[in-house]
C-alpha cells in the first residue's frame, strides 16, 4: 500500500482528536470549578466523552503514523502534519463558527504550496 | 476599570503558564517523534495488516518510549488548550519542525534536501500569516 494513505489517515485523525478536544474542554469549562481538583477530577477529565473519544482517535493515528514512519523519512513525513492548519481553520469554521478571513485563506494558500514542495523532495 | 485592569492581569498570567506548557508539549514531542523513527528503522518495513500479535510486533524499547513520551505531549498540549487560544498555538507549535530537521539530520543522516528545507520555509511563511489574523481575536 502507498505509504502516504497511511499518513493521510493519521493526520486526518489528529484534526479531528483536535476538535474534539477542544469540544470538550469547552464542556469542563462551564462545568463549575471546583477550589482543589484532587486526582479523581483529573480522571473524570479524561472519561469525559469528547475527550477520551480524542484520545483514542489518537491512539490509532499514533498507530498509522508509525506505519507512514516505517517506509518514509522522518523530515519528510513531518511537514505533512502542516496539514492541520489547514483542516483545524476550515473545521473550527464550521464546527466553532470561528472566523474565516481573507487573510486565513491567504495563510492557507501558502501552507498548501509549501506542502507541494514537500512532497516534490 | 479595576475590573478590567484584574482581568487583563489573569489573561497575562494566563497566557504566561500557557507558554509553558506549549514549550514542554514541542521538547517532548519532538522527542517523542525521533524515538519512534528510531524504533521503526529497527523494525524495518511495516504494512497494515489487524490482530493484536501484529501491533504486538511493533513493540519494542524505543516505541514504548516514543509513545510515552508522544502521550504526554498530548497531555502537554491539552493543558495548553485551557491557557492559549487554538489559533496561537498551533503557529507557536511550528517551532517543532525546525528540531525535527536538526535531529533528523544529525542522527539519521536523512537527505535534507533544498526543496525540502524551502517547502518548510514555505509552510512557516503560511502558518505566520495565519497567526497575523488570529492575534486581533
Amino acid at each position: 500500500m502507498n505509504p502516504h494513505i497511511y499518513l493521510i489517515i493519521s493526520i486526518v485523525m489528529v484534526a479531528a482528536s483536535q476538535f474534539l478536544f477542544k469540544r470538550g474542554v469547552g464542556i469542563l469549562a462551564e462545568m463549575p470549578e471546583k477550589e482543589n481538583k484532587g486526582i479523581v477530577d483529573y480522571v473524570k477529565m479524561v472519561f469525559q466523552p469528547h475527550i477520551f473519544f480524542g484520545l483514542a482517535l489518537n491512539g490509532f493515528a499514533a498507530v498509522s503514523w508509525l506505519l507512514a514512519l516505517s517506509h518514509l523519512e522522518l523530515s519528510y513525513v513531518f511537514p505533512y502534519l502542516s496539514l492541520n492548519y489547514i483542516l483545524i481553520p476550515i473545521g473550527a469554521y464550521f464546527l466553532f463558527k470561528e472566523e474565516l478571513s481573507a487573510k486565513k485563506f491567504i495563510g492557507i494558500a501558502i501552507i498548501c504550496c509549501g506542502i507541494f514542495l514537500i512532497a516534490l523532495s | 476599570m479595576a475590573n478590567t485592569k484584574t482581568v487583563a492581569i489573569d489573561k497575562s498570567q494566563d497566557f504566561k503558564i500557557g507558554l509553558v506548557y506549549l514549550a514542554i508539549d514541542i521538547l517532548v514531542s519532538v522527542a517523542a517523534q525521533l524515538l519512534l523513527k528510531r524504533g521503526m528503522m529497527e523494525l524495518g518495513e511495516f504494512e497494515f495488516s489487524g490482530g493484536v500479535s501484529y501491533l504486538l510486533s511493533m513493540i519494542n524499547p524505543m516505541i514504548i518510549g516514543g509513545l510515552i513520551l508522544y502521550a504526554c505531549g498530548t497531555v502537554g498540549w491539552l493543558l495548553c488548550l485551557t491557557k492559549l487560544d487554538l489559533s496561537f498555538a498551533y503557529p507557536a507549535g511550528t517551532m517543532q519542525y525546525l528540531f525535527i530537521f536538526l535531529g533528523a539530520w544529525m542522527w539519521f543522516d536523512e537527505n535534507i534536501s533544498l526543496l525540502r528545507i524551502a517547502g518548510l520555509v514555505v509552510i512557516c511563511i503560511g502558518v505566520v500569516v495565519l497567526a497575523l489574523d488570529m492575534k486581533k481575536s
